[in-house]
């Protein structure tokens, strides 16, 4: 015994590498000696066998055995379990520090337990009874509670602590899973697919490329001081349509009152309903549960209003193209006029729902009102890292209010490039 | 709106086209959002729907562009069929000036669309029984002769209304995949 021990001792001087190099690589020869070695024992049919031979076979044995019984103290599922939970946690720490070696290590020593377990149960309970008696006295000599022999793997490396890690790794992993898709519904850019602002957008396109194709030819056929004034009357509205460099502050609040007058003289009909009712329904939900909802809740209902907004004004653009193309009498000096009032209007109900956004979005900044989410966050995900979370958060926060500030501006440009796309619709009707 | 389909392996653009009241409308309706509506008002220049079918195992995500019918609008719909890989061609069993204009939108297509464009001649309203005046064997040649595929709805009883669709997209997949796998062939 006083043997045993000092080689117990010798171990803790071992360094971590070569104990994690001596486990994979002695797994294989391992395997076949304790199986030899437990098939001798029980042929040989000895009630008690040598204690020396047990202890040297059992010693791994019980190595891989102590890392399972303070997991779990079922006792016939234990080896069941862990090999499967440490086959389990295997592919997300290979890589770790070599861990996963360790534990394919430890597992295929835990199934071999098993499987030799088995045979010894066939072979007798008694011997089995024995062999663990004689394993626990071994290992407990001078060291009650096993302590030391824990402490052999060190503060490094602790198996709980392995599975901890990777659970947290996994949960991690689900965060962002869930943040990509959250971030998917809140994409601008799909949203104004979802809402068919892109489809019209490239319907207007086809409409105003075949309409400089007409322009073009009616170019061509023209000549002399005919072909000039025609250049002269294609330029002036051109620059008709030139937005307005820098609006006035304040006037945003009357965008629906200008939509309206402007629309109404344009000849054919444009629908306002649709843009009034999602503008309105976005302000009142920003108004009666904006304060109740979570950052994200409120940077998605942002994105899902200024696509949805952005949309039915590009939507709007087209129909009124194609009312117009089909439309006799047209007088195009004044269409232009009356669609940079409209431009202009629309681009105020994407900016006000904008920094409407935005400032509810910077108060939560300054004082998160949703504790809730944040706790919730705090509790699943981080455990012990309150404090990183709300950092975390906060960074989040500050990356949504500059987003839809942004955003803002992209959805303005979506409704500039359909002011830019009517162009040629209203040039061509200077041929007529 | 058609159904929310962010993630598709195929993004397949088919026109509807035909004269005005032959049931465009009425047919996509039925396909995209499974309801008919009577009292539907005429098309302005072009409507769009989405609906995702499933084929093979892949995602094939159907825009489909409902031009309309009415005669003054025919040069503003003419710009919308570049880039369509499918039309269907619709006309009403009951009204043989419907029927006698597929050539002229066979022209449209020929000028204005892409050549390998599927296209499917599609006979609608046969509910319509006592009234029909286009004979079903009659529109079946002239599909034949002109390499089109050929079908009878009735977007009311929503008769062969999923097969309509289904069938062009199947078609456009069988040639876009065909397509597909020679381009990955090596070269000897």
């Amino acid at each position: 015994m006083q043997m045993w021990l000092q080689g117990w001792g010798g171990w803790s001087g071992w360094g971590m590498s070569s104990l994690l190099s001596s486990a994979t690589e002695g797994v294989a020869s391992l395997t076949s000696q304790v199986s030899q070695g437990l098939s001798t024992v029980l042929e040989a049919g000895i009630g008690a066998p040598d204690p020396e031979e047990l202890a040297r076979l059992h010693r791994e044995e019980a190595q891989a055995a102590k890392e399972t019984v303070h997991l779990k103290d079922d006792d016939d599922d234990v080896a069941n379990c862990v090999a499967a939970e440490m086959s389990r946690q295997e592919e997300s720490t290979t890589g770790m520090f070599g861990l996963g070696h360790l534990m394919s290590g430890v597992s295929s020593i835990t199934r071999l337990v098993e499987s030799t377990g088995s045979r010894v149960i066939t072979g007798g309970l008694d011997t089995l009874e024995t062999i663990g008696k004689k394993t626990m006295e071994v290992l407990q000599e001078g060291d009650p509670g096993l302590k030391k022999k824990r402490a052999l793997f060190g503060d490094k490396i602790v198996l709980s602590q392995v599975l901890r890690d990777a659970k947290q790794k996994v949960e991690m992993e689900d965060l962002l899973r869930d943040e990509r898709q959250q971030a998917r519904k809140a994409h601008f850019e799909t949203l104004f697919d979802n809402y068919q602002g892109l489809v019209h957008l490239e319907a207007l396109e086809m409409l105003s490329k075949q309409c400089e194709l007409k322009l073009q030819s009616s170019l061509l056929a023209a000549s002399g001081p005919g072909l000039v004034a025609l250049q002269r009357a294609h330029q002036e509205l051109r620059e008709k349509c030139r937005l307005p460099e820098d609006d006035e502050d304040g006037e945003d609040a009357g965008w629906q009152d200008a939509l309206t007058s402007a629309s109404s003289s344009l000849g054919v009909p444009f629908n306002t309903s649709k843009i009034f009712k999602t503008s309105t329904e976005t302000a009142d939900w920003l108004e009666k549960e904006g304060r109740d909802s979570s950052v994200r809740e409120v940077h998605r209902r942002a994105m899902e209003g200024l696509s949805r907004l952005t949309a039915e004004s590009v939507e709007q653009f087209h129909k009124v193209a194609e009312l117009l193309l089909v439309k006799d009498g047209r007088d195009p000096a004044r269409e232009a006029q009356i669609f940079v009032q409209i431009t202009s209007a629309l681009t105020s109900a994407l900016n006000l729902t904008a920094e409407q956004f935005s400032e509810h979005l910077s108060k939560c900044l300054v004082n998160p009102a949703s504790p809730d989410e944040a706790n919730n966050l705090i509790t699943n995900v981080f455990l012990e890292e309150k404090s990183k979370c709300l950092q975390a958060i906060a960074v989040e926060a500050d990356d949504m209010f500059f987003c839809s500030a942004l955003k803002a501006n992209n959805s303005s440009s979506y409704v500039e490039e359909a002011l830019r796309l009517l162009v040629p619709v209203l040039q061509v009707a200077v041929n007529n | 709106m058609g159904t929310r389909d962010d993630e598709y392996d195929y993004l397949f653009k088919v026109v509807m086209i035909g004269d005005s009241g032959v049931g465009k409308s009425n047919l996509l309706s039925h396909f995209t959002r499974n309801d008919v509506n009577l009292e539907l008002k005429s098309t302005i220049g072009v409507e769009f729907a989405t609906r995702s079918i499933q084929v093979d195992g892949k995602t094939i995500k159907a825009q489909i562009w409902d031009t309309a019918g009415q005669e003054r609008y025919r040069a503003v719909t003419s710009a919308y069929y570049h880039g369509a890989v499918g039309a269907l061609l619709v006309y009403d069993i009951a009204k043989p000036l419907t029927y006698e204009n597929v050539e002229r939108w066979l022209r449209e297509l020929r000028d204005h669309a892409d050549q390998n464009i599927v296209i499917m001649l599609v006979g609608n309203k046969s509910d319509l029984r006592h009234l029909r005046t286009v004979r079903t064997d009659e529109a079946r040649a002239l599909a034949k002769h002109n390499g089109l595929s050929f079908i009878e709805t009735s977007a009311l009883y929503s008769t062969n209304v999923e097969t309509a669709f289904q069938s062009v997209l199947t078609e456009i997949y069988r040639i876009v995949s065909q397509k597909e796998s020679c381009a990955e062939l090596p070269v000897p």
